[in-house]
């Protein structure tokens, strides 16, 4: 067994454990605690994979900032430990539907992609392909990804601005 | 490595654990015996600002203070709130001090070689860990079932959420100039002179700096940024409720962090553990100058404390979003125009970084002489312990 077949088993339970836990916790906050730990995991398989610019992202944006937000408006809510008003509530037929869909649909994409394998050990920096993708090929989707972004934070300025006045 | 797999004809899976493990413990020895020390210099220090004593009474100078501490808090009774959230309550401490030590994976503790791992991506790992310390702290004011607790955690987590901000860009100006995420490759582009500092090579390097050190000062929850802990509002913050080995493990993580300070401000911005030419690679030599800057740092920090008046959270708020923020875009975006323009005539970029820490060193002759003045004329004789 190698180190990376270890540490791929350990952040499997970590994430099919936790997910369990964000799934049927019957308080809304240990459910929001462990979403952190099972974003972390995933953030462990980028590792795992070669991606360690996409690993360090995932950590800072999703568990560090996502979650911490999430977090917060968690608390803001009322009577989060109660389970009847918060994580048990759900709609049996229109959440199995649902739930039923995605997992066919992720089921499918999972049988006719044809995955790329890379051989243990071949695994390099991506920083700086990813930086010169970025601004050479993909400069379009980036900049109008970054003019989405700012759009969404002007405009939450200018709800709070409103809120402010009346 | 070698000498684990041949000699000892273990295989290669397990020779990796055992280096893992000897050298997680060489650096949790390396950050307990700090922190402790850390906790007896402040206490030292701050009677020496207050004209009074500190702990003088356990070992030379008090200096065993921090070992008595330990022992006391390990044999008190472990306390658990009623109706707090139990096992959460019970986890979050070594959850923050995990987040802390987290960080000390990319820290040099001496020359390059001394790392745990040189990432390819360390700066980056280095800001995005901190998120598992704002987790702890937001756990720890939830599950103690205490409001003063809960504001304090909510307290710290936005000011450490907004603060990770401006750190985050002020990083950004060093990784231009070494050109690299990686903690060993922003060791290398400095040199073992002031002037060769990244914090001195140009004025926009310095203002990165400034806004780096404020910033890491908050994250870490250090004064003039300790509301989390504003004893006169909250009690203790996020920790109130905690006693015993528990409440220690909390305190390790906070004077640890201070030493943490130290570190990157001096891995990052101070030239690190580099010598000059002939000396280079000399592993005593480097540790010594590496703990020599840090620890210099640290008695900043630590006089910071002593110095200035706690900050209103409007006032955190405002310097971490008008002033702070603004002035590490400045910075990049200085030091970007600065490299390209430079990029022609090297000669510019010599002196401009003997100019800053000329402008620099001005300044400090200057503080120099105002305090001394101050120290002369002073109506009430301070007394030494």
């Amino acid at each position: 067994m190698e180190i990376a077949d270890l540490f791929f088993y350990l952040f499997s339970v970590m994430i099919i454990g936790l997910g369990g836990v964000v799934a049927f916790s019957r308080n809304l906050l240990h459910s929001a605690f462990a979403l952190f730990f099972v974003l972390f995991g995933v953030a462990g398989f980028y590792v795992l994979l070669g991606a360690d610019f996409l690993a360090m992202v995932q950590i800072m944006v999703y568990a560090g900032g996502v979650c911490v937000l999430l977090i917060f408006a968690t608390m803001l809510s009322d009577n989060i430990s109660q389970p009847g008003k918060s994580n048990l509530s759900f709609q049996t037929v229109l959440s199995t539907v649902a739930g039923g869909g995605i997992a066919l649909l992720l089921l499918s994409a999972f049988e006719n992609t044809t995955w790329n394998v890379v051989a243990p050990g071949a695994m390099e920096p991506t920083t700086n392909s990813i930086g010169k993708l970025l601004l050479n090929e993909y400069i379009l989707p980036f900049e109008v990804i970054s003019f989405l972004l700012l759009a969404a934070m002007v405009s939450a300025i200018m709800l709070v601005k409103k809120g402010e006045n009346s | 490595m070698n000498l684990l797999t041949d000699t000892l004809g273990m295989t290669e899976f397990w020779a990796n654990v055992v280096i893992m493990l000897i050298v997680c413990t060489i650096v949790f020895a390396v950050f307990a015996l700090m922190s402790g020390i850390t906790s007896w210099a402040e206490r030292r220090i701050a009677g020496r600002m207050q004209s009074r004593y500190g702990c003088n009474r356990v070992g030379p100078q008090g200096i065993l203070q921090f070992v008595a501490d330990a022992v006391k808090l390990i044999l008190k009774e472990d306390l658990i709130p009623d109706g707090a959230d139990r096992f959460l309550y019970k986890i979050t401490p070594y959850l923050c001090l995990m987040g802390v030590l987290a960080t000390l994976v990319v820290l040099p503790l001496g020359s390059r070689a001394m790392m745990v791992a040189d990432l390819n991506v360390g700066v980056l790992y280095f800001i995005s860990i901190t998120s598992i310390v704002v987790i702890g702290i937001l756990m720890a004011g939830w599950s103690s079932n205490n409001k003063w607790s809960l504001l304090g955690g909510m307290r710290s987590a936005a000011q450490i959420v907004s603060y990770e901000i401006p750190v985050a860009m002020s990083l950004l100006t060093p990784i231009l100039i070494a050109g690299s995420l990686s903690v060993g490759d922003l060791l290398d582009s400095q040199g073992w002179l002031p002037w060769e500092w990244t914090a001195f090579q140009t004025p926009f390097s310095a203002l990165a700096f400034f806004v780096f050190f404020i910033g890491s000062l908050a994250e870490g929850n250090r004064t003039p940024f300790d509301l989390p802990e504003a004893e006169s509002e909250l009690v203790s913050g996020f920790n109130t409720e905690y006693s015993g080995f528990r409440f220690a493990v909390f305190f390790m993580a906070e004077y640890g962090n201070v030493f943490l300070i130290g570190l990157s401000t001096t891995a990052l911005f101070l030239g690190g553990p580099n010598l000059p030419g002939f000396l280079q690679g000399n592993p005593f030599l480097s540790v010594a100058v590496m703990m020599l800057k840090t620890i210099f740092i640290m008695f900043v920090v630590i006089w910071l404390r002593w110095t200035l008046p706690r900050f209103r959270i409007d006032q955190l708020m405002d310097l971490s979003w008008k002033y702070l923020l603004p002035c590490a875009l400045i910075a990049f975006f200085g030091q970007s125009v600065f490299m390209l323009v430079a990029h022609q005539i090297p000669a510019i970029t010599q002196i401009t970084s003997i100019v800053v820490f000329i402008v620099f060193l001005l300044i400090m002759i200057k503080f120099i002489g105002r305090i001394r003045t101050n120290y002369k004329e002073q109506s009430i004789p301070v007394g030494l312990n």
